[in-house]
């Protein structure tokens, strides 16, 4: 009985982690196309089981799980180059442009799966992995399989997760990188100061794809198999766990938002395990999440509203303690220091 | 002896179509002619519609023109695209939040405009010390006390402070041509003086050929060497020198009734 505790004590805490540091990855470049490009972009439900599916056949047929992630990574890739020139010159809107990469992706998915005869799976103990490699020697250094496995999660997948983490933070530091972030948030700024708005969106989306390609091969390295359906509410997960993280970490930077979309990740999948305690069948886990993610935006608003309130105070404070520097002239103060002018600002504003 | 000239425009037309039919093609310029020299400070004044700022966006690349010709220092812009003219041109909008990146901090505003229209690297990091130390030295001299807040998000400053930061940031690598829109006309009337100060002594002490669109026409008489009035899409009043420093505020309200009924509206006379 105690015995029997302990273990699963033990299993809540280790059984989320390979989905949080795999997931990690697929945050990061929700991150990217959400907060930086500021586009809703679904395709991420397309590039999930395209590469999932495509790395069980590729790892079945002997090729190395290094080759299907690099594989996986530009399937990712050329999807969102794709996405954005449907939106660049086609003049999709974004939203629609990556429901249309979504269905053209699943498609794909399952016209691969009826090409290797309806399945894609591979033997785990017959072919190495991305992280079965490490487990094994773990293994025969003589831990137990339970211990291998996870560690092995673990140390490849934040191995992986930290090299990308901080390529991106240096690239997005970059003058490239700058210029990128930039054409998201203020596409009229950009263009003024010569940056290529529409180029900046193709290689954001396409970093983006990337990511998320990788997290796919990754996730299907981790189950054994590949499915048409493994993309099912996957841009949920990413949102969420986006949403969660910036309860934290905030949108001030790029590095909180890197840093959000991991801590985020791990979060959401610690919460998910606690709803899989109450849903023990798993029939209602998907309305859960949908619940979930209301519950995180709403808890984002909150926030937000409190910060604003203490920030105010903040600069209050500061500002009678640095004395008059900037005076902040109320509506009535304005209207009595010159009637004619208030009434013609705001006409300019209208015009 | 014979100025530089800096912009030549040759016979600009430039049509709006709301839909298919030609009838309702609205045209927006009907053959502007200008041509801006050397240390010329041009504003522009003109009723709601005359086309003013549809003649900065198209000299800017935002609009593409039907005829005529843009030339900037001898090289022909017309097929340029807006991002590629950056690098010549300069501007300040009337919305402080259009000119600057509200998330990003001031630093990187900065940074972005001090390579306006230059190639960007993939490699270089875009900060750096050398940098800062130079920009907190340029705010200084803005006078504003921003020196100390290079990393504060663009966002939490005034609209005052963003116009100001929106001009150094125009002139941090000199422009051929400053194109200012309306660019106080959204502030209130202590600050917008402030902000027009600014601009003028920048727009003296570097030399750059501006051309300012303003609805204020005491600011621009005041401001500037040249004086141009736009109705209908076509220059229909021109002042320089002696001449446009002795105009008075009424005499251009009096050319604008001329035209005729309706054509000046209400807020302008207010301005004055």
């Amino acid at each position: 009985m105690i015995l029997s505790s302990s273990t699963s004590i033990q299993n809540f805490f280790f059984a989320p982690l390979p989905n949080g540091v795999i997931f990690a990855l697929l945050v990061i470049g929700v991150f990217l196309s959400f907060r930086i490009l500021d586009v809703a972009d679904l395709s991420v439900e397309g590039i999930i089981p395209l590469t999932t599916v495509v790395t069980a056949i590729l790892i079945h047929q002997g090729i190395n799980c290094f080759v299907a992630l690099l594989i996986s990574a530009f399937i990712g890739l050329a999807t969102g180059l794709l996405n954005s020139l449907l939106t660049v010159y086609l003049k999709i809107p974004a939203l629609l442009s990556g429901i249309i990469m979504m269905a053209a992706n699943f498609g794909l998915s399952i016209v691969f799966m009826s090409l290797n005869g309806g399945v894609a799976t591979f033997a785990m103990s017959a072919h190495l992995t991305a992280f079965n490699w490490l487990g094994n020697g773990l293994k025969v250094a003589g831990l137990s399989s339970y211990y291998a496995n996870y560690l092995s999660y673990i140390i490849v997948g934040g191995a992986i997760l930290a090299l990308i983490a901080f390529a991106l933070y240096f690239f997005f530091g970059t003058e490239l990188g700058m210029s990128i972030r930039a054409a998201g948030k203020n596409k009229h700024m950009s263009r003024a100061n010569g940056i290529q708005v529409k180029g900046m969106f193709m290689i954001g989306l396409s970093i983006s794809g990337a990511l998320v390609g990788i997290a796919g091969s990754l996730y299907a390295q981790h189950n054994g198999f590949g499915y048409s359906t493994d993309g099912t509410g996957m841009i949920v997960v990413g949102l969420s766990s986006l949403f969660l993280g910036e309860l934290i970490f905030g949108q001030k930077s790029f590095k909180r938002g890197l840093l959000a979309s991991i801590v985020g990740s791990f979060l959401y999948w610690y919460i998910i395990q606690v709803l899989m305690l109450i849903d023990t069948n798993g029939y209602l886990l998907n309305f859960y999440k949908a619940i979930l993610l209301v519950v995180v935006i709403l808890l984002g608003h909150l926030v937000k509203h409190v910060t604003v309130k203490i920030n105010n105070k903040k600069n209050r404070m500061r500002m009678t303690q640095e004395g008059e520097r900037e005076t902040i002239q109320s509506p009535s103060e304005m209207l009595q220091e010159n009637f004619s002018h208030f009434v013609l600002g705001a006409e300019r504003k209208r015009s | 002896m014979e100025k530089e000239k800096i912009l030549e425009l040759y016979d600009i037309h430039k049509t709006f179509s709301m839909d298919t039919n030609p009838l309702n093609d609205k045209k927006a310029l009907r053959g502007v002619s200008l041509t801006i020299y050397e240390g010329d400070f041009v504003s522009v004044i003109g009723s709601n519609g005359s086309g003013k700022s549809t003649l900065l966006n198209c000299i800017a690349g935002r609009f593409p023109i039907e005829e005529g010709s843009i030339i900037l220092n001898g090289r022909e812009l017309r097929k340029d695209s807006e991002e590629k003219r950056a690098k010549y041109i300069a501007r300040v909008f009337q919305d402080p939040l259009e000119g600057t990146i509200a998330s990003m901090s001031l630093f990187e505003n900065l940074s972005i405009a001090s390579r306006r229209g230059e190639r960007q690297s993939p490699l270089r990091w875009a900060l750096s010390k050398k940098k800062e130390v130079a920009f907190a030295e340029l705010l200084k001299s803005l006078n504003l006390g921003l020196e100390n807040r290079l990393n504060s998000p663009m966002g939490t400053f005034s609209g005052g402070q963003r116009q100001s930061i929106t001009l150094l940031m125009a002139t941090l690598k000199k422009p051929e041509l400053l194109l200012l829109d309306e660019h106080t006309a959204a502030l209130d009337p202590k600050t917008a003086r402030t902000v027009m100060e600014l601009t003028n002594q920048m727009v003296r002490e570097h030399n750059i050929p501006t051309l300012m669109i303003t609805h204020n026409m005491k600011d621009a008489i005041a401001y500037g060497n040249r004086l141009i009035m736009m109705n209908e899409g076509k220059i229909i009043f021109e002042a320089e020198g002696e001449e446009k420093k002795n105009l008075k505020v009424q005499d251009l309200i009096d050319k604008f009734n001329a035209l005729g009924e309706g054509t000046l509206s209400d807020s302008q006379i207010l301005a004055n």
